[in-house]
């Protein structure tokens, strides 16, 4: 079965970037939130492989999501890579701090998040 | 996608193709020669990841055009795809010249006020209608550099310059701009005055 990854982003710009991307170079199945809350409950019922989530959202935030998500056990363990335009130091290490796995600024870089995403994902859906 | 240099279609010349078909067609259409691009440039290569911008952006206006949030769609766009957070889109009266503030997102009181204050001088910049990048400084760009401006976007719109996009910082994971952003630029430039002034 097919790798499933959720796009989290209140930006539709990214999140169009990121389809075309995944749809083209990859086989995994996309699923999309615009907010943390939506991206929590979202991962809860669809269980993704894994989850790529923009930082500064309306309603919950990608840190706050991040650290609601790894406190449900169906959610502990899925990949978090947070992708965001706060590159500052403090705030990848808030990001690490909330338990993402990874994290990307932008702009973001085709050719790195697929290596990056293939990296934990492959060969599950990988072309 | 154009190339710096001679024979270089101008932002004006492009815009006035716009008035025979419907500017969200237009859109989609250039969306699909960037995605045809992407699918023809391998990943590795710095184009693929210009032609990937230039699709998302094109996609996005598109959307803007039909949901009619263009000026929230530009600062989306630009915080995305250049990591810029400190913008201002202006309006510019024909007869008048008088600049307003469509919208802005980050600008700090000092940034404010020097656009205010350098009002008519901006006008000016519009009406030369060139996209200024810092670093690419040309006679006259003086004003724009004094500011503190990083890129300046006049916008045409039916051969006419109507207002502008300025850019101050960029993020700090920015260490200035890259051949792409240029291309960006230009896109704005042709396409986001239609955008925004049509709505």
């Amino acid at each position: 079965m097919d790798a499933k990854i959720l796009l989290v982003d209140d930006s539709s710009t990214t999140l169009l970037m990121e389809e075309m991307l995944f749809k083209k170079y990859t086989k995994y199945e996309i699923l999309t939130a615009r907010d943390g809350a939506e991206a929590v409950q979202k991962a809860l019922t669809e269980k993704p492989s894994l989850i790529l989530m923009d930082v500064v959202m309306p309603k919950m935030d990608g840190f706050e999501a991040c650290r609601t998500m790894r406190r449900k056990d169906q959610l502990r363990d899925v990949p978090i890579i947070l992708v965001t335009s706060r590159g500052e130091p403090y705030n990848v290490e808030t990001g690490f701090e909330s338990g993402c796995n990874d994290y990307l600024t932008k702009p973001i870089n085709g050719r790195e998040l697929l290596e990056m995403v293939n990296g934990y994902l492959a060969p599950q859906g990988a072309c | 996608m154009a190339n710096k240099g001679q024979g270089r279609t101008t932002p004006a010349d492009k815009n006035s193709d716009l008035s025979q078909v419907p500017l969200e067609e237009v859109l989609e259409s250039r969306a699909e020669e960037y995605l045809q691009m992407c699918w023809e440039i391998p990943t590795e290569n710095e184009r693929h990841a210009v032609a990937t911008k230039l699709y998302a952006a094109c996609r996005r206006l598109s959307a803007a055009v039909r949901e009619r949030d263009a000026a929230a769609a530009v600062l989306e766009i630009a915080s995305n795809l250049m990591a810029c957070e400190e913008m201002a889109i202006l309006q510019m009266k024909t007869n008048s010249k008088e600049l307003s503030f469509i919208d802005s997102v980050g600008l700090s009181e000092k940034q404010r006020h020097s656009l205010q204050g350098s009002a008519a001088r901006i006008s000016a910049g519009i009406d030369r209608g060139r996209v200024y990048m810092a670093g690419e400084n040309e006679s006259g760009d003086e004003l724009l550099t004094s500011l503190g401006i990083q890129a300046f976007v006049p916008l045409w719109q039916n051969r006419k310059t109507k207002g502008a996009i300025v850019f101050f910082n960029l993020l700090p994971q920015r260490h200035g701009f890259e051949p792409g952003d240029r291309e960006l630029l230009d896109l704005f430039s042709v396409y986001a005055g239609p955008c925004l002034f049509n709505a």
